[in-house]
């Protein structure tokens, strides 16, 4: 099982699978403070052509700074799930696995090794993004106001593993990457729809990607309590579903 | 150029320096990639070669990474 791990690693090195994972998760760290550093400026010369519009403030500070960390996090996040979707599916439309499994690798070890190996990607992608962006923003306006900065990184952290447990599941019995992709957008687009009903949608997933609030003292780590225990049970479930699915599907 | 616009821009030199580094890398790897490898999955040596130039703003690169290069 550990060597299917290592081979799973190999080869997401060699499909150059962890490079581009890692540029997009760089480039949107400093991207993202660039854009915080723009936007004030751009507003200015805005400003300076339209009579009438006034500006409130001239200089970006950390919370737009970090605003931004949460809003472009999104697109590395969504590049790794569609980089990732055809993981399962593209070794049974090849029949890869079929050998693998009559020397007497299990099924559920194949399972557990590709999905670790993904979250060990997501988690050293997501990890050098948040490094980049802590430098720039402590760089240029000094980090000593956030608060909660562990937890409230760690639970966008933690979403990004659910949508990836739910993309586990969806791998276990689809047969391709497509399917996966449905399945997962389908899943996330309920969540999103849901958050309208504004009972719900502390309550939902999606909530874990509110950590700006928590940042600037807004919410306190409690708020997160129910939003933490659907996410940890619903990927334990998928990761249980997903290795049961798996057993009967055909390779 | 005022010396506040000058300003402006050395405030931007830390963030700037280090995308121009990372975008020069990428694009002269993913050269060398493409002009290293006969076979893609999609599209031809020389429509990569202007993707990779045109795009040369990260976009080009990662496309070839992701669409165009042959799995190995």
């Amino acid at each position: 099982m550990s060597a299917f791990f290592r081979k799973e690693m190999t080869e997401h090195m060699r499909r150059k699978r962890i490079f581009v994972i890692g540029i997009l998760f760089l480039l949107f760290a400093v991207l993202g403070v660039v854009t915080a550093k723009l936007t004030p400026l751009i507003l200015e010369m805005f400003a300076d052509q339209m009579p009438g519009f006034t500006m409130d403030k001239t200089e970006s500070d950390i919370w737009d700074a970090w605003g931004q960390y949460f809003k472009n996090i999104d697109i590395p996040l969504i590049v790794f799930l569609i980089l990732w979707s055809g993981s399962f599916t593209t070794e049974y439309q090849k029949h890869t696995l079929i050998p693998l499994v009559t020397k007497g690798l299990s099924r559920t070890g194949i399972f557990v090794s590709k999905m670790a190996s993904a979250a060990l990607v997501w988690t050293g992608g997501y990890a050098l993004y948040f490094g980049v962006f802590y430098f720039y923003s402590d760089f240029y306006w000094g980090n000593g106001e956030l608060k909660n900065v562990a937890l409230s990184v760690g639970m966008y952290w933690l979403y990004g593993l659910w949508l990836l447990g739910i993309l586990g599941l969806f791998s276990s019995f689809a047969d391709t990457a497509m399917q996966v992709l449905l399945g997962v957008g389908g899943v996330f687009f309920v969540c999103s729809f849901s958050e309208f009903v504004p009972k719900l949608a502390p309550k939902l997933p999606t909530a874990l990607t509110g950590g700006l609030g928590l940042m600037q003292g807004r919410a306190v780590p409690s708020d997160f309590t129910v939003p933490f225990v659907i996410v940890m049970v619903s990927i334990a479930l998928c990761t249980a579903g997903g290795i049961a699915l798996i057993q009967k599907k055909q390779l | 150029m005022s010396t506040a616009d000058l300003e402006k821009i050395k405030d931007f030199l830390p963030l700037l320096i280090p995308l121009v580094i990372i975008e020069l890398g990428l694009l002269a790897y993913t050269l060398w990639h493409i002009n290293t490898h006969e076979n893609y999955k999609h599209g031809t040596r020389a429509l990569w070669n202007v993707v990779a130039i045109v795009g040369m703003q990260f976009i080009g690169p990662i496309l070839y990474f992701i669409i165009g290069k042959e799995d190995e």
